[in-house]
This record gives structure tokens, sequence and C-alpha cells, in this order.
């Protein structure tokens, strides 16, 4: 419980460093919002007039202690380029992001953990020593790239595929993973790449131990071996890279969103960042890293629940 | 219970030849033409110093060995009449923990960490019966009682590393013993724990092999636990077996110089268990074996034919088997006397 406690209080602290480095960071950017908004031929009593309206003129730590007073309750203030409260934005694109996001996730577990067990099994033999060449170069391929070449060779040769646009699971399930699967894949290729070779060292490493032995020696079958013993062992070194990989799928989103047109977070950052909208700016990196943060506490219960010598300490 | 009949052969081991393929490209003969049998109920030692060949060859029975970078190159090893050197994988998974079983020399890494004792003993009681959850539960705890642990039914649900190292080889114990194997090779199964608890383990692996009306091939290094334990004795050196009797035996008239070396190192009462003698010299490593005998650059008897001659097994009585020259010698001096009485 402490563990958890103490993991918590973590999060908390790192939410809180996040709030305040993107805030220093947007002063210190060139371009100024106001400018943006209204125009070079804006003049100086207009400038102000908007300036003091948004609450721009006040002393920075002000500012700052506003928004993180809105943030409690829930409020992310207003986006100076759409002027619609943040959170509405927010939760407009948020499904199509969390979609994107965990189907990626779910590619890339159900490919990774299979593909790396078979391999270890079959350590250097022909089918671990190809697969062991082929996602050194999946991992190498840049995923605006990848993306493209999916949308080239795959969307456009299949119907089924949309290469843009969204449509929502509750308008139609195929209408979604028509729209999804592919900048679905486009993120997860690098990261079953990745992590089928943390899967497999993993497994590696946990088959020369002695417990493994021990089991044998009870004449327990090679599916239970594997699949029983070996692999949750191996889950607690794999969960390590699992949070990493998290952290990498989101930022994906990013990227792939583009290419594909999704109307989800990650373009919305985009059009934000190009407007200097900094409230929007502001909420949108304080969802990814909630979402970051969250997801590595996540992983933190995990471990706790795949590993009893954690839980005691 | 029908008595069991001690005069029939368990296991067989016949001519067992192992390699292994060193990193190096060289090839080392871990275990080279070893013969023996173990009957019903014995318990037979198997004794010599540390990479003798002991911990092979039980992985060699179990078919436990890491294959590559091992070969078993020739022999057979025959347990009830067939050889589970012919049996598929999963043939001899049904042997395994439920005919033969085994105790390694490493409780402490030996139980799968993040399942709870309970579990690790059910699921091999439920591997090779036909019993419900419930009534493995209950065979559990029975098997945990058995082996000395108290409040066994909260013990079940207890993790090993919440466990001392004595109190996980009682685990082991449990586990090797839960399915009443004919044969339990225990290897080494004290060595790795404290002195104070070693003889409860042995005592408690007497009791069950007792209890249980299983054979036992014990393996060790400590000539005072064989004095103890065993009915028959094999002497280890270098991967062959260069010694063989029964206890008794063995102990009064040692036939070969690295059995009497051995028991020189044995503890008595009035020796000082501080300053043991140790054997002087190695054991050569089995990649660079001597071309003679293997014994030969330790031997303070070695003759000249010892260094270029391999010596064979001979027989000093039925019971008793050595590999050594100097008891060929003796052989013929024997002969010598028989024919000048005549
Ligand atoms: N995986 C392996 N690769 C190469 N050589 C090995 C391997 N395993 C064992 N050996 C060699 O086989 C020989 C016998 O080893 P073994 O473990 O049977 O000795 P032992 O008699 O059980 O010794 P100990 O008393 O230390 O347990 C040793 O020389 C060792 O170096
Ligand atoms: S054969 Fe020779 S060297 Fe080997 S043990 Fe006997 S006497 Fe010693
Ligand atoms: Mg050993």
């Amino acid at each position: 419980m402490m563990y958890l406690i103490r993991r918590f209080i973590l999060l908390i602290i790192t939410i809180l460093l996040v709030s305040i480095i993107t805030f220093g960071v947007f002063q210190i950017l060139p371009g100024d919002p106001i400018r943006t908004m209204l125009g070079t031929e804006a003049d100086a009593t207009q400038i102000e007039n908007l300036r003091s309206e948004l609450g721009l003129d006040r002393p920075l730590y002000e500012q700052y202690a506003d928004w993180m007073k809105g943030l409690l309750t829930g409020d992310l203030g207003n986006s100076i380029r759409f002027s619609m409260p943040v959170k509405d934005l927010l939760f407009d694109r948020l499904p199509v992001t969390m979609s994107l996001a965990g189907l990626t996730l779910c590619m890339v577990l159900i490919v990774s953990i299979p593909l790396g067990m078979f391999a270890a099994r079959r350590q250097n033999k022909l089918s671990d020593v190809s697969l062991s060449t082929v996602t050194q170069i999946g991992m190498a391929v840049p995923s605006f790239w990848l993306g493209m070449m999916l949308i080239l060779y795959v969307g456009m040769k299949f119907d089924f595929f949309k290469i843009s646009g969204y449509i929502p699971w509750t308008q139609s399930v195929t209408g979604a993973l028509s729209t999804l699967v592919l900048p679905a894949l486009t993120i997860a290729i690098p990261q079953i790449a990745v992590n089928f070779r943390y899967v497999r060292t993993a497994v590696l490493e946990q088959i020369q131990l002695d417990y493994v032995r021990t089991i044998r020696s009870k004449g327990m079958s090679e599916q239970n071996v594997m699949y029983k013993h070996v692999l949750k062992n191996s889950m607690i070194p794999i969960l390590t890279v699992f949070g990493l990989i998290m952290a990498e799928v989101v930022a994906g989103t990013i990227i792939v969103e583009q290419v594909f047109s999704l109307p989800g977070v990650g373009q919305l950052l985009i059009t934000a960042i190009s407007n200097r909208d900094f409230p929007l700016v502001q909420g949108i990196v304080m969802y990814i890293t909630v979402a970051v943060v969250a997801i590595n506490f996540i992983v933190d219960i995990l471990y706790s629940v795949l590993d009893p010598r954690i839980r005691l300490r | 219970m029908e008595p069991i009949n001690t005069q029939q052969v368990l296991l067989e081991v016949s001519n067992l030849k192992i390699q292994f393929q060193l990193k190096n490209g060289k090839q080392a003969k871990v275990v080279d033409d070893v013969s023996f049998s173990i009957h019903k109920g014995e318990t037979v030692a198997l004794v010599g110093e540390s990479g003798s060949g002991k911990s092979i060859t039980s992985l060699a029975i179990m078919r436990l060995l890491p294959i590559p970078p091992g070969e078993i190159t020739a022999g057979t090893i025959h347990f009830n009449g067939n050889n589970l050197l012919d049996y598929k994988n999963k043939e001899m998974s049904h042997i395994r923990g439920n005919d033969i079983s085994m105790v390694f020399q490493e409780p402490m890494t030996s139980l799968d960490p993040v399942f709870t004792i309970g579990n690790q003993l059910m699921e091999s009681i439920r591997r090779h019966r036909k019993v419900s959850k419930k009534e493995a539960r209950e065979k559990a705890i029975h098997l945990l009682q058995e082996v000395g642990i108290a409040n066994a039914d909260k013990m079940i649900a207890e993790y090993p590393h919440q466990l001392s190292g004595g109190m996980r080889q009682r685990v082991m114990i449990a586990i090797a013993m839960a399915n009443n194997p004919q044969l339990l090779i225990a290897d080494e199964p004290t060595t790795a724990l404290d002195v104070t608890v070693q003889a409860q383990i042995l005592n408690l692996m007497m009791k069950m092999k007792k209890e249980h009306r299983s054979a036992i091939l014990f393996i060790t290094h400590d000539m005072s636990v064989v004095a103890e334990t065993a009915d028959r004795v094999m002497v280890m050196y270098a991967g062959q077996i260069v010694e063989e009797a029964p206890v008794r035996e063995l102990f009064l008239n040692p036939q070969h110089p690295y059995t009497t070396a051995l028991l020189k190192t044995m503890p008595s009462l009035d020796t000082d268990v501080e300053r043991l003698p140790s054997i002087p010299g190695i054991v050569p490593p089995a990649y660079a074996l001597p071309d003679g005998c293997r014994f030969a650059p330790r031997c303070q008897f070695a003759m000249e034919q010892c260094q270029t001659l391999q010596p064979e097994v001979l027989t000093v009585n039925e019971a008793h088997k050595v590999r050594c020259h100097l008891f060929s010698g003796k052989e013929e001096r024997a002969y010598a006397e028989e024919g000048s009485l005549t």
C-alpha cells in the first residue's frame, strides 16, 4: 500500500512540474497570440483591450494560479483561436485519439508477445533470426513514410479502408475500423518491433532460470511452462518498457493524425501551436501529461499485482 | 501395502556418455562410460568432488539436460525395463514428477517466485492425478504437514520469498514426493543450507523415502552423510564411476586411491573440523582429460601404465567394483598365489 501511495504522490508532482514548464516555455517562445488573432492592421488600443479581456496583462504567477484553480474545477479556460472552452474542444477530439491509441496498443500486445515468445523458443534458428532481422528494419522505419506507404499500397487498393477522416464507433463499428486500422498500424509497426525484442530477451532470460527446470522436473506440459510460468515472470521486465511504449504511442498519434487527417487531439495541438493559442496548448499538454502519467500509475499497480515481492516492500 | 521387491532393478544406466560442446569449440567429455543400477526402495549415494559430473548424470536420467550444448552420445537409461532415451518429450513428461522426481541443490531459486507454494504443489498433483481442486488442496496441505511445516493451511497461500531456505527445501521435497515417485533424485539437497538445518532436512528425506517407499539416488560430496544414509555408494571422478560398493564394504575396504583420499576428508571425533584435510590438486577439466587414468596426476600410487592406459572396471566381489590398475595388480598376485598353492 505504501508503495502505491508513494507512486501517487510522485504522479501529482510530475503533473505539477509539467504544468509549470509548459507555462514557462510559452512565455519564452516568439510570437504573440493577440497579434496573430487581430492581424497586422490592428492598432495599439485594440491590442491592449483584447489583452486585458483575456487576462494576459496580469502578472505571470497570477495567470498561473488562476489557471491551476480552473484546472482543479475542471475548467481549462477558453481557446483564443476558437473562442470556445478548451474542455469542450478536447472532449470533442478525445474519442478519436483514444480509439486510435487503444487500437494501436491492442495491436502491439497481440502481435509482439506471442511473436517474442515464439522467437525465444527457437533461439538462433532460422525463424528467430529472420524475425530479428525484420524487426530491426521495422524499428528504423519513420512513421510518416510508413503511413504514406500504407495509404498508397493498402488504403488505395482496398475499398474497405478510408484514408482520411473519422467515423465514430457509435455510428458504425466497421466504419470506425475502416478509418482507424491503417493509422493504428502506422504507429504499431515500429512499436511491435521494439516490444518484440523486449519480450524475446525477457523470455530468454527467464527460461534459463532454476525454477523453470523445477517445473519441467514436475512433468508439467510445455504450454504450462511457457504460458503460465515463463509468461507471468517475463511480464515483470516487459511492464517496465510498457510505460515507455505507451508514451511513444501517445506521441505517435500526433504525427499520424496529420498523415491520415484524423480530427484528434494531435491535430488540434498542431493548430493550437501555429496560432499561439496558449490556453489550448496548455490544456492539450496537460491532457497528454495526465494520460502518460496515469498509464505509468496503472503500470505500477500492475507490477504489484504481478510480483508478490513488491507488495511487501 | 504389498512389500516392495528390493531385488528388482528399478533404474539401469548403461555405458552412458555425455558430451558438451564448449563455446571455444572444444568437446568436453563430462560423463564417460557410466554404468550403474538402482534397485527398488534402495538408497544409493553418488559422491565426488565438484565438477565430476554428478548433476549432469542425474539431469540425463530426468531428460532435463540442456541439449544443445549437451549431447548424449552413447548409452541407455532403462527405467522399469524401458529406455527413457527412447521416449518422446511428451511421454517423458508423464514420468517426471510422477515416477521419478528430483530435489535440487538451490532451494532459494528453485521455486517460481510469482506463484504461491500451494499453486505450485497443486499443479504438480493435478498434472498426474485426476483429482478436483479441493482434493488437490487437501493433499497439498497434508504433504506440507508431512514435511514438517506448521500451519500448512496458511503456508499454502505464501510466496517463496516469504520462506527461509530450509522451508523452501521442505516445500521442494513435498513437491517431489507428491505423487509417490519410485525414484527420488536428491542433488545435494542440503549443501546450500545452514548447518543446523542440514540434519533436519536429511532426516526428513529419509523419513519421506521410507513412508513413500521410494528409491533414492542421493548426490553429495559429504562422506559422513553417505555413512548415515546410503545402502550403496558410487564414487565419481572426472566423469567416470571409479568405485562402487555397499556402504560398509566401501568404508572398511576401499580399493581406489581416490576413495581412500575422500574418506580421509571425513571429520571424525578426534579431528579438528576447521582443519579437514583436502585432496591435493584439482579435478582435470572435462575438455583436457589425461590419456591414462584420470586420477593419475593426483594419485600417490600412480605407476607407469597409469599415465598411458585407462583402467577398466574390475570386479572386487559381486557387489564391489573398481576402476584402478592397482587392483588388477592385486588380482594377478592373487592368481599367482592361488597357482603356487596347487
Ligand atoms: N552447460 C554446460 N556447458 C558446458 N559444460 C558444462 C555445462 N554444464 C556442466 N558442464 C560441465 O560438466 C561437468 C560436470 O558438471 P556437474 O554439474 O555434473 O558437476 P557436479 O558433479 O554436479 O558438481 P557439483 O558438486 O559442483 O554440483 C563440469 O566440468 C562442468 O563444467
Ligand atoms: S589407476 Fe593408477 S593412477 Fe589411477 S587411481 Fe589407480 S593407481 Fe592411481
Ligand atoms: Mg551438481
